[in-house]
């Protein structure tokens, strides 16, 4: 088990090309190597639909329950605040009308503060369903391992957790020895759950100061986790100034830079046509391959 | 007078921000408008528009400290603790992790002898600033490594309730996706418009952000970002099912990509449609 | 990073992150996922003189693995821990209980000994 490999792609801004990278990366990689496929991106996963795979081709869907909600015994409630009082994330609010609290699913955390204070015993902490999980064969040699939030539910970051701990028993089932995760935007409780439990991250920018910006911000949070990483520059040709400017900054920093790629409408076109880059023109393999090499250099 | 209108959208990278920067500068020709960025993750909106942004405050989140006076280490608070914040080892005081802690005060509730008192964490920043007369700016960033997001949305919108009333529009620029931060920063907002693309990816991902909106019972339309690069069609199928309409198709250019690159916030017609759909009057659903 | 100072310590109770259950085995670069944690006893000058085996319950957990795995460490209240990177949860956890970090790589009874001699540096 302590074999397995845990390679996460983040990218801090969204539609830098973090799904175009781990594609057509776990692609090449299972051509070499037995490996496991995570979509980490519970929200708004997409990794599935990069390579053409959509919700209903799942088959082993399975609710999970990882966050629980507040729930009312009316026939229990005095009617005391005391709910109202201590609930540090504005859940509970009253009916004036009936005198009794209402509580609010979608700002309830699930802490127990409300359960704890209540003198009469009304309230009761209960496990509800926020999202699925379920795993699919994709055509490219390898196993993906996905998962949808319920709209409106909290739990994002404990949801990809499940779907990291079910695409490392795949990979204990199938022999695979890396699991390849593609991570949602941002730097947020989903992402950080992406990165915790990885051997090496790779980090995916665009020479824009936004997609620097968000860089820099995501760098820093996979510091705090004390977890070795690398940077691939996309789209570098449609800045070279910024490009530059973002070399200099890994240079200076001591970050390795895994590769660059170009800005190429194929790209658009294979996300398109739900295929892998790689794959709808052979020829974008080099630049792949080059990456793949620098990553196994760092891992 | 300041009507919170969300900019908002399930796939990051469709154009959100691009879009609210530039149709708050739009409407800013005629309207008082407060551009707020809830994109507390990764905030953007001052880079495209180049505001210097000046720090109105530290939030804080509330965190547990044990009075090893009064403490009797007989492991309640970690008992009663549901987020791993509270370690107790027999025999030892516990010892709170402040990166796990999301400010419950269940522990303080629990603990039979009084012995946790509060102490805080820094868990953001709020900034505010100017782009231009009639554009207000006002934004939060989480700190790194933070995973309660939250707060700091509750934060944002609370300084912000101070002065909306000043403005015509107070424009919510949203994270991507459907999680707590999205659904925090959508809460309060009177109507919404979710941006996507014209792609399988974006066709996916905006039927969630719809569904949140339908949800929240925030009534909303679309914008297409980037259009012409797929089909349209996929997104009319989005229009039909969810009863709303797409109300400006933004085009897709390499030239709009590099002039972002550069920090240059896009303009033209179809911002000025957007814009104009904003001022028309109350959006039907 | 400061030089350790248990150097005057009588028996040290050292936790190491283990590939395996034998002290010939290599330390495990997952702090919170190793299979199992070796709990020595040594002294400088005298070598190890007891090795007890716990398994790690948290060797599967995706999350929060760095805070059960301070947990279960921390209930043995030993005096230093060997491992080969450690995450910030986990840091927080032993900090707190005064237990010292020691990052080291391969064979741990080598890294032991390495430790009793002072040839270790302290993480901080």
């Amino acid at each position: 088990m302590s074999d397995i490999k845990y390679l996460t792609i983040l990218s801090g801004k969204g539609g830098t090309g973090k799904t175009t990278v781990s594609s057509n990366l776990a692609v090449l990689f299972a051509r070499k190597r037995k490996i496991v496929g995570a979509d980490c991106d519970a929200d708004a996963p997409n990794f599935g639909l990069s390579f053409g795979i959509k919700e209903n081709d799942f088959s082993d869907w399975q609710e999970v329950q990882t966050n629980e909600k507040a729930v009312l015994d009316e026939s229990k409630c005095a009617g005391c605040k005391k709910c109202l009082e201590v609930c540090n994330f504005g859940a509970i609010s009253w009916n004036e009308k009936i005198n009794k609290p209402e509580f609010n699913s979608m700002l309830c955390e699930g802490c127990g503060a409300c359960e704890l204070v209540c003198p009469n015993g009304a309230i009761k902490l209960v496990k509800i369903n926020n999202g699925k999980i379920a795993s699919v064969k994709t055509d490219y040699g390898f196993s993906l391992a996905s998962g949808q939030l319920n709209i409106g539910a909290t739990g994002s970051g404990k949801v990809v957790t499940l779907i990291k701990e079910k695409a490392s028993k795949m990979a204990q089932n199938e022999g695979a020895n890396l699991v390849l995760s593609d991570s949602a935007a941002g730097v947020g409780c989903p992402v950080i759950a992406s990165i915790q439990g990885s051997d090496f991250i790779v980090a995916v920018t665009e020479p824009t100061p936004s997609g620097f910006s968000d860089l820099e911000r995501v760098l820093g949070t996979v510091e705090h986790f004390r977890i070795p990483y690398g940077v691939i520059i996309n789209r570098y040709d449609l800045n070279f100034q910024f490009t530059k400017k973002i070399e200099d900054f890994l240079k200076k920093n001591k970050i390795p830079l895994l590769g660059k790629l170009p800005y190429d409408k194929k790209f658009i076109k294979s996300l398109i046509n739900m295929k892998p880059a790689v794959i709808e023109y052979p020829e974008l393999t080099e630049k792949f391959e080059k990456i793949l090499k620098k990553i196994k250099d760092n891992i | 007078m300041g009507k919170r209108i969300a900019i908002t959208g399930g796939k990051g990278g469709t154009g959100k921000s691009t879009i609210a920067t530039a149709v708050a500068v739009e409407l800013a020709e005629n309207n008082r408008v407060l551009l707020v960025d809830a994109d507390v993750d990764c905030p953007n909106d001052h880079l495209i528009l180049g505001i210097k942004r000046n720090k109105v405050k530290d939030i804080f989140q509330p965190i547990p400290k044990i009075n090893k006076k009064k403490c009797k280490k007989c492991g309640r608070c970690a008992e009663v603790c549901r987020e791993s914040a509270i370690v107790q080892v027999k025999g030892e005081f516990p010892v709170i992790i402040p990166d796990q802690c999301i400010g419950c005060s269940a522990c303080m509730i629990a603990c039979p002898f009084g012995a946790i008192e509060k102490d805080k964490k820094k868990i953001g920043i709020v900034y505010n600033g100017t782009f231009k007369k009639n554009l207000d700016y006002f934004s939060a960033e989480t700190e790194l490594g933070v995973e309660e997001e939250s707060p700091i949305i509750n934060a944002l919108k609370k300084e912000i309730e101070g002065v909306e009333k000043e403005y015509d529009y107070v424009l919510f620029d949203t994270s991507p996706g459907t999680h707590c931060n999205v659904i925090s920063a959508l809460q309060g907002c009177e109507e919404a418009y979710s941006v996507t693309e014209p792609t399988p990816l974006g066709e996916h991902d905006g039927e969630l952000s719809l569904k949140l909106l339908d949800k929240l019972k925030i009534s909303f339309k679309i914008i297409l970002n980037k259009s012409g690069i797929g089909d349209r069609k996929i997104i009319e199928n989005l229009e039909k099912k969810y009863k709303t309409e797409i109300i400006t198709d933004v085009p897709y250019s390499k030239s709009i990509i590099e002039n972002y690159s550069k920090g240059i916030p896009i303009e033209g017609r179809s911002i000025k449609k957007f814009a104009e759909e904003l001022t028309r009057g109350e959006v039907e659903k | 990073m400061t030089k350790k100072n248990v150097t005057n310590q009588e028996k040290m109770k050292i936790v190491v992150s283990s590939t395996g259950k034998d002290i010939e085995d290599e330390v495990d670069s997952r702090f919170g996922r190793c299979p199992y944690f070796l709990v020595v006893e040594a002294k400088k000058g005298e070598g190890i003189s007891d090795v007890k085996v716990i398994e790690n319950t948290t060797s599967e957990q995706m999350g929060g693995a760095g805070i059960t795995a301070g947990q279960i460490i921390s209930n043995e209240k030993p005096d230093a821990v060997i491992t080969v990177n450690i995450g910030p949860k986990a840091l927080q956890v032993l900090g707190k209980f005064g237990i010292e970090i020691y990052f080291a790589k391969g064979n741990i009874r080598q890294a032991v000994e390495d430790l009793i001699e002072g040839k270790l540096e302290k993480v901080s």
